[in-house]
C-alpha cells in the first residue's frame, strides 16, 4: 500500500509534538513532504541508484521533461537550453536520464513517489524543516538523517 | 558471440553491471573501436585469425571482391596458386586488383582474404570473430571506457600475438623439452 503525504503528517505530527495541529498546518506539511521528496532525488541520483533512472525516446528538438536531471553516461542527445538536440533528426533516440521526483506534491492525499524503504528519511527531513522555521536545534534530526542516509541502499559500499 | 555479451563483460570490468555509468551507445562505440583495433593488430602481427575463403566466377575477366574484403592472402586457379602483375598483366594464372574487383583471364578463382568483421548497429548483432577473441575485446573495450588507450592498445597487440601461437600449436607437434617441432 503506498504511503500518502497524509500517512507522513500523521508521523511528523508526533515527532513535532504538534498532534492537535495548533503549531504547524497541513499546507506547511505538504510543502516540507515535498521539499524533503526533492532533496531525497537528489541524494539518490548524487549516489547513482538505478531506481532514479527514466528510458524515453528522444527527437530533436523534443522538450526536456520538468524532471530531468542529467544523462545516464553519453548518448548522440545533448541538451540546448528547454531542448533536447540529437544527430538523427526525427529518428527518435532512446536515452536513459536521471529524473527528479516529487513535483507537483500539493496535496495531503498524494503519493509520496519513493518505496517505503525511504519514508523514515522523508519524514526526518519534513521535521527537520518544520522545527527549523521555530528556530529549534535540528542537530538530532541531522544526525538521524545521516544516519539513515547511510542505510539505504547504495550508501555502503553495496 | 553478441554485441552484447562482450558489453555485458566490459560492464562488469569497469564495475558498472548495474548500467548507472555508461550508456548503451558510449559501450558499442568502444567496442566497435575495439574491433577497429584489434583487426589492425592482427594485419600487423600477420595473424592468421580473420582469414576466409570466397570461390570467385568471373565475367568478362572480372568479379566484385566481397564485401568484407581487406587485403589478400593468396589466389588460386584450377592449376595452383596465381601471382599478381600490375604491370604488363594479367595474363594467365596472373590477376590484379582494380578498386573493389578482381581483374584475371581464369575462372574460377579461390580466393582467400583477410576479412573485416560488419560493424555493429544493434546488441544483438553476432560478431563475426573467433571464440578467443571474446575477452581480449570485453577487455579492450572496458579499457576504452575508461579512456586508457595505452592499455587497449596493448592487450590488442598482444591477443594479435596469442592468435598466431594458437594457430601453430595447432599444425605442430610439441617437443619433449619445451617448443614445437614444425617438421612435425
Amino acid at each position: 500500500m503506498p504511503k500518502t503525504i497524509n500517512d507522513a503528517g500523521a508521523v511528523i505530527r508526533m515527532r513535532v509534538n504538534d498532534r492537535d495541529k495548533i503549531n504547524y498546518t497541513d499546507e506547511e506539511i505538504v510543502a516540507d513532504v515535498a521539499t524533503a521528496c526533492r532533496y531525497l532525488s537528489q541524494v539518490l541520483i548524487a549516489r547513482k541508484s538505478p531506481e532514479m533512472i527514466v528510458t524515453e525516446d528522444v527527437v530533436d528538438y523534443a522538450a526536456i521533461p520538468e524532471n530531468f536531471h542529467s544523462f545516464v553516461g553519453q548518448w548522440p542527445v545533448w541538451r540546448e537550453g528547454p531542448v533536447f538536440r540529437t544527430s538523427t533528426g526525427a529518428n527518435a533516440v532512446t536515452v536513459r536520464y536521471w529524473a527528479t521526483r516529487g513535483q507537483g506534491l500539493s496535496s495531503l492525499t498524494d503519493v509520496i513517489p519513493f518505496d517505503e524503504i525511504y519514508f523514515d528519511a522523508i519524514v526526518t527531513a519534513a521535521c527537520m524543516l518544520l522545527l527549523n522555521r521555530d528556530e529549534f536545534d535540528t542537530s538530532k534530526e541531522q544526525s538521524i538523517l545521516q544516519a539513515l542516509e547511510a542505510l539505504m541502499p547504495g550508501g555502503g559500499k553495496s | 558471440m553478441t554485441a552484447l555479451d562482450i558489453c555485458q563483460k566490459a560492464r562488469v570490468a569497469v564495475g558498472d553491471a548495474k548500467h548507472t555509468t555508461y550508456s548503451d551507445y558510449e559501450c558499442m562505440t568502444a567496442l566497435q573501436s575495439a574491433l577497429d583495433m584489434l583487426v589492425t593488430s592482427c594485419d600487423e602481427f600477420f595473424s592468421p585469425a580473420l582469414v576466409k575463403e570466397a570461390e570467385l566466377e568471373l565475367e568478362d575477366d572480372r568479379a566484385a571482391l566481397p564485401e568484407d574484403f581487406r587485403s589478400v592472402v593468396s589466389v588460386q586457379c584450377y592449376t595452383g596458386l596465381m601471382e599478381s602483375n600490375y604491370e604488363t598483366g594479367p595474363f594467365s594464372r596472373e590477376y590484379r586488383f582494380e578498386n573493389s574487383q578482381i581483374v584475371s583471364p581464369e575462372s574460377p578463382v579461390l580466393l582467400t582474404y583477410r576479412y573485416r568483421p560488419e560493424r555493429l548497429t544493434a546488441l544483438e548483432d553476432e560478431i563475426d570473430v573467433p571464440e578467443y577473441f571474446e575477452l581480449p575485446l570485453a577487455r579492450i573495450t572496458a579499457a576504452l571506457l575508461q579512456g586508457n588507450f595505452e592499455l587497449a592498445q596493448t592487450v590488442s597487440d598482444k591477443a594479435a600475438q596469442t592468435s598466431k601461437v594458437q594457430r601453430w600449436e595447432n599444425v605442430a607437434t610439441k617437443k619433449l623439452w619445451g617448443g614445437y617441432n614444425p617438421n612435425a
